[in-house]
């Protein structure tokens, strides 16, 4: 393993919070940011005024029923005359939040950083699926009347004829996530189900059936973020940021081969190099790849380089990915466990890292020891992966 | 701590509701125009770049590989091979829907299988729900099935869907 | 390079759409349900912070500078609101032109921080003290 020798701004993580993932909140937005904050400043033994800077992250405007959601949020985010920035890259949005909390500490800019990433998507009616309606394109792909799980369905239909995978083999994924979540006390799915369940659920769009999908929720995460002279007076195990990666890919359905995620494997390359991986099946000890569709997560392992193309599903079988395997995969549950609030899902999946890295995981910590973790978040049409490593 | 609340117990709580009025008129520029305008006439358009030789379906004016512009006008035809294929039970807004929509990916000829970027339209396919459960469908030959001319608006609903042949 | 304008102006299309839901349902939150209530008694409710002192008015779940949570929720003494500023307006939110040309007024309670927004009437000025005439939502106020 060889360490960047021109990284020369350290970044550690020395707080995060959550709040339970709901189907639906009485909390307003900011209410909910709110909470997650406090927590995390808590956590890190910090208040309000020690906080330089401060960084959002929410996807479409639409779900809340507020534009300008960033404005809106700041305020429930600490962000009152503090420089304050938003990102978004739609669904790879809260792993974008973390990563750009941690440029803003690398830049030598900021000092302490408080990174927040919300979303309510109960508001709206009939129901939030109607949103995504508006980001197909208006004039090529919005006159058929799509719905967004057809596109899932089709990359899906795509993975299992490239490769030969079967249906039984990808519900293990929506098997093994809704059990680890039994472990996590912000979850809103966790249940003991089989992959009978799971092949007898509604069919949604073939090949997706109910129980192969993440649900609509409500939910906030945050995270405190430092440079390495701040960290060590707080904490004595920080968690370490080693790299970061992101990548967009085209959003037309020809341009893309939806059989493999290359874009994921851009920004893992990315990360890789930074951190200084060269065979990350190897050095990554635990993982957290974004899994809003069980089919997801094996998509995305392959182009994370920690399975052969078309073969995680059978390391999965192997038990490999399981909380106990060489590998452990999502043992916060997941989206599929633990709830979809599209922007804070990828957040919730860097916390869990921190948690597993910091030995603070409770029912969720994996049994072998971990140094290296791995988050990883995709989003828009299918076409942003953003990864993040960190170690402690 | 937050409030978790099932839906029948929203009512008992303060809601303000609000209705959005947003209407939009969207150009569609030169490329996706003559696009529109060449599915009325029955042919399907794209732009080529003879600097990588891509065929872009829906046309652009633009390379964005070699980002540069593309030269010229090449008409594909209107039948292709099925890349995936899906049928969906429930509507946009989440209803039930008896029978499945069955939707794809097709590229369209010529072209061939070892393009990563290909002319390819998203479009409905007509067949049977078997055909797409046991995943058949895919990599069949497909051809557009028009509607009357003069049903044809100049929008991509002037094709009704793609038939195998 | 060049660009060509290739193919006549005239035979652009434009394509009509709409980027709407249905409609949406907002929760007010818990320190809005207080506020609100409040508003169905013919009562200002605000909030105030355990640490610094501050009160913020409609009451708020957290305080913005302490960064902690308010559990305590005062009455506020409506009859001391003042007209902050105001403006008029003449047509609505769609562009309609209003027959009678409307005042909004941003009116405040002294000591407190935040401030509501309302229809008002009367001899509207700034500073100007002011009634509640309607607790419905939005309020109406008459400046005196």
């Amino acid at each position: 393993m060889k360490v960047n020798i021109y990284l020369n701004k350290r970044v550690a993580v020395i707080g995060a919070g959550l709040t339970l993932f709901r189907r639906r909140l009485l909390e307003t937005p900011q209410e909910m940011a709110w909470e997650a904050a406090r927590k995390a400043l808590d956590e890190a033994g910090l208040e309000l005024r020690d906080i330089d800077c401060v960084v959002i992250g929410s996807a479409p405007d639409a779900f809340d029923g507020v534009h300008m959601k960033g404005e809106y949020l700041s305020h429930g985010s600490g962000g009152i005359r503090k420089p304050v920035s938003r990102v978004f890259v739609g669904g790879a949005t809260g792993v974008m939040t973390a990563i750009s909390g941690w440029y803003h500490v690398a830049s030598g800019l900021c000092q302490r950083v408080l990174a927040v990433a919300e979303e309510k998507m109960s508001p709206s009616r009939p129901h939030p699926q109607a949103i995504f309606k508006y980001i197909w394109d208006p004039i090529l792909e919005k006159p058929l009347n799509p719905n967004l799980i057809w596109i899932f369905a089709m990359e899906m239909h795509r993975y299992m004829a490239t490769y030969g995978i079967k249906k039984e083999d990808i519900a293990l994924v929506s098997v093994k996530n809704k059990r680890n979540a039994l472990n996590n006390p912000y979850a809103q799915l966790g249940a003991n189900i089989t992959v009978e369940d799971v092949l007898k659920s509604e069919v949604l769009v073939w090949p997706v059936q109910l129980l192969d999908v993440s649900p609509v929720s409500d939910g906030a995460a945050a995270i405190v973020l430092a440079s390495e002279d701040v960290a060590r007076r707080y904490t004595d195990t920080p968690v370490w940021v080693e790299g970061v990666g992101w990548t967009l890919d085209n959003t037309e359905w020809p341009a893309r081969d939806l059989a493999y995620a290359r874009y994921v494997e851009f920004a893992a390359r990315m990360a890789y190099k930074m951190a200084g991986i060269e065979r990350p099946n190897k050095e990554i000890d635990v993982v957290e790849p974004y899994d809003p569709f069980d089919y997801k997560e094996l998509h995305h392992l392959e182009a994370l380089q920690l399975a052969k193309r078309g073969e995680a599903p059978k390391l999965l079988k192997e038990g490999v990915f399981d909380i106990d395997g060489d590998i452990p995969s999502s043992p916060s549950g997941g989206l599929l466990g633990v709830g979809n609030p599209i922007a804070a899902a990828g957040l919730m999946k860097v916390v869990s890292i921190y948690w597993q890295l910091k030995g603070t995981a409770g029912k969720m910590q994996v049994k072998k020891p971990v140094h290296t973790g791995l988050a990883q978040a995709w989003g828009d049409l299918m076409q942003a992966g953003t990864v993040i490593i960190m170690r402690n | 701590m937050v409030t978790p609340l099932k839906e029948e117990e929203l009512s008992k709580h303060i809601i303000i509701s609000y209705k959005p009025n947003a209407k939009y008129a969207y150009t569609a520029g030169q490329a996706q125009s003559k696009y529109l305008l060449g599915l009325k006439e029955g042919k399907i358009y794209g732009r080529k770049c003879n600097k990588c030789g891509k065929i872009y379906v829906p046309p652009k004016m633009y390379c964005d590989e070699c980002f540069r512009p593309t030269d010229e006008w090449v008409e594909v035809k209107d039948e292709g091979i099925v890349m995936t294929a899906v049928a969906s039970f429930i509507s946009w807004t989440r209803a039930r829907l008896e029978e499945p929509e069955i939707v794809g990916v097709i590229r369209l000829l010529p072209s061939n299988d070892r393009d990563f970027v290909y002319p390819g339209i998203f479009h409905r396919i007509c067949t049977s729900y078997e055909e797409v459960k046991n995943m058949s469908v895919i990599g069949k030959k497909v051809k557009a099935v028009w509607k009357p001319k003069e049903e044809r608006k100049g929008s991509i609903e002037d094709i009704q869907c793609f038939k195998v042949i | 390079m060049s660009w060509e304008k290739i193919g006549k102006e005239g035979s652009l299309l434009r394509w009509y759409d709409v980027m709407e839901a249905d409609k949406y349902e907002y929760t007010v939150g818990p320190a809005g349900e207080q506020f609100f209530n409040g508003l169905k008694e013919g009562k200002i409710i605000g909030s105030k912070c355990p640490k610094c002192g501050k009160i913020y008015v409609p009451a708020r779940l957290y305080c913005e500078d302490c960064f902690v949570k308010i559990d305590s929720y005062v009455e506020i003494n409506k009859d001391e609101a003042y007209v902050d500023s105001y403006t008029i307006i003449y047509r609505d939110d769609e562009g309609n032109k209003l027959d009678v040309p409307a005042y909004i007024a941003l009116i405040r309670f002294p000591n407190t921080k935040g401030g509501i927004l309302c229809y008002a009437e009367g001899n509207v000025k700034i500073g100007g003290k002011v009634k509640i005439i309607s607790f419905q939502w939005p309020l109406r106020v008459k400046v005196e």
